[in-house]
């Protein structure tokens, strides 16, 4: 489905990535591990055209996305969210939700000015609200960000993501900053939308959380990819316990 | 009264700017120095449809806007798209130069002679309340007035104007959602050139057209702007109209040579003890 190959990104001459190359298969999690600084979030820019300078190639559904800008990405079907939230403050929930709809099927903007649509808007307003019963954040639609806890604002970026029923899903780093309760929430939402089809591309550093809900893990260090297989299989090889522990020597 | 309702009728155009300011402003978080630019060209189109081409006004009307708008469309390409480092200052040193350019323009292509346009409405005066008002003048405040309504409707009512503003707040939140934000920005400078250009139009048969209109125009805008708080559509407007009539009784009391020191003196109050403006409201950011 998404097929990377020889992924490489160089900062400056600091190298962020160097050849990597792993599939992520349909409807399947597939989640991406390693210690800090490891390159995750940049292969996700690279996949959604934060980085555009990369080389290698990256193809989804066959097409190349090289060069292609995160608007585009977004139109062929890849979805995401950040490890650092990335909405729009000044609108509520509900309004965020509306960004997602809007970019993707482009409603006529003379005839929505005009309202002569409603019939459109109509469905789009019941897609938001089941969308946001599903993400548990129904109660919270007419907050603005700044108002409402953390963990609603990472279902917020999640059901904004999937308002536009992407083909892939990026999620970087859900769990980060949740509680227990939520993370406990969050686990269940992701293994429903799995069961429902959705590939998941995840960024976690939640051991738990990944043993709990992946079907298969890939490990980056240092840019480079390590160690790919079931969570089982990742857990027991040398390479990955030395770049989470360290050499013995050390 | 006589003095409100000139300072009216100037207010007004000063508020048209200050809307095309604003629309820019609130998409991209820059300040176009050269929308006074517009308002010069948009006087420059209808003067040369109607007195070089003799088209008639009714048709020269939406093409002198749609020239502009196009003209819009390609300053944002020539001079904002590809600028490689996209500060604030370079945006807004790369404007300057830019309305630098269009007046060495206008002046290559029209001169510098005052070009006189005539009224597009019968002109007279009609008595209002203690004094009175031309038609002109209420072409131009009628026409500001059904702008701002209709922009402040897109921009805080309609989920478009939403996205729109998303742009401004969240560049990648936008691009996330799908939104092609560089459409976005090149369209606002079209639509914000076309503003200048109604402006232009509508103000052409009461002040006439030179080349260099655009400076002062563009100047009284962004102060009327900055007054009403930018970003803000009604603050645009109210600032503008309170430029216009501040001037106006300015000149009344003092030399009319000085009225042009009025908006840098009101612009240097408001800096001084509001400086988000008159309805502009400061950023809360999460931490």
């Amino acid at each position: 489905m998404l097929r990377l190959n020889n992924v490489s990104v160089n900062f400056g001459g600091v190298k962020a990535l160097t050849d990597v190359t792993f599939d992520v298969p349909a409807h399947k999690i597939t989640a991406l591990i390693g210690p800090n600084g490891a390159g995750k979030t940049t292969l996700f820019n690279s996949i959604t055209g934060f980085i555009p300078h990369f080389t290698g190639e990256i193809h989804f559904h066959n097409v190349k996305l090289n060069g292609k800008l995160p608007h585009e990405i977004f139109h062929i079907g890849i979805s995401r969210t950040f490890q650092n939230l990335n909405l729009i403050n000044e609108l509520t929930l509900r309004e965020n939700m509306f960004l997602g709809v809007i970019g993707k099927e482009k409603p006529p903007i003379f005839k929505s000015f005009f309202r002569l649509n409603k019939g459109y808007w109509k469905n789009v307003e019941q897609r938001i609200d089941d969308m946001l019963y599903l993400t548990g954040i129904k109660k919270w639609e007419n907050s603005k960000p700044g108002s409402v806890p953390y963990g609603v604002l990472k279902n917020l970026e999640m059901a904004r993501a999937l308002i536009s029923n992407p083909k892939i899903l990026l999620l970087d780093e859900p769990a980060a900053g949740l509680n227990s309760k939520e993370k406990e929430n969050l686990a269940e939402l992701i293994g429903m939308l799995n069961t429902k089809g959705h590939t998941i591309l995840m960024v976690e550093h939640d051991m738990s959380f990944v043993s709990t809900l992946s079907d298969y893990v890939v490990c980056l260090n240092f840019g480079k990819l390590i160690a790919r297989g079931t969570f089982d299989e990742i857990r027991n090889s040398p390479d990955v316990i030395k770049a989470y522990l360290g050499d013995e020597d050390a | 009264m006589q003095f409100f309702y000139s300072g009216i009728t100037s207010g007004s155009i000063y508020a048209l700017v200050a809307i095309g300011f604003n629309i820019i402003y609130n998409t991209t978080g820059i300040i176009n120095f050269a929308q006074g630019e517009f308002v010069m060209l948009g006087g420059m189109f209808i003067y040369s449809m109607l007195y070089m081409m003799n088209i008639p006004f009714v048709l020269a009307f939406p093409v002198a806007l749609f020239g502009a708008f196009v003209l819009g469309v390609i300053f944002e390409r020539v001079f904002i798209r590809y600028v490689k480092v996209k500060s604030e200052l370079n945006l807004i040193t790369i404007t300057i130069a830019g309305s630098i350019i269009l007046r060495g323009l206008a002046m290559v292509i029209w001169g510098r002679d005052t070009l006189l346009v005539e009224s597009f409405v019968p002109s007279k005066a009609i008595n209002v309340y203690k004094g009175t008002i031309t038609t002109d003048s209420l072409v131009v405040i009628g026409i500001s007035l059904v702008i701002s309504f209709l922009l402040t409707f897109f921009f805080k009512k309609t989920k478009y104007g939403k996205a729109f503003r998303a742009c401004y707040e969240d560049k990648i939140a936008a691009s996330v959602c799908g939104i092609n934000v560089k459409a976005v920005v090149m369209f606002s400078f079209g639509i914000a050139a076309f503003l200048g250009a109604i402006a232009g139009v509508v103000v052409s048969p009461i002040t006439y057209v030179t080349y260099s209109d655009g400076i002062m125009t563009g100047l009284k805008g962004f102060s009327a702007a900055v007054m009403g708080g930018l970003g803000s559509f009604w603050g645009g407007i109210f600032g503008g109209i309170l430029l216009g009539v501040s001037e106006s009784f300015f000149a009344s009391v003092f030399p009319s040579g000085y009225k042009d020191a009025m908006a840098f003196l009101i612009i240097l109050f408001i800096l001084f003890f509001r400086p988000q403006g008159l309805f502009g409201r400061k950023k809360a950011t999460r931490v």
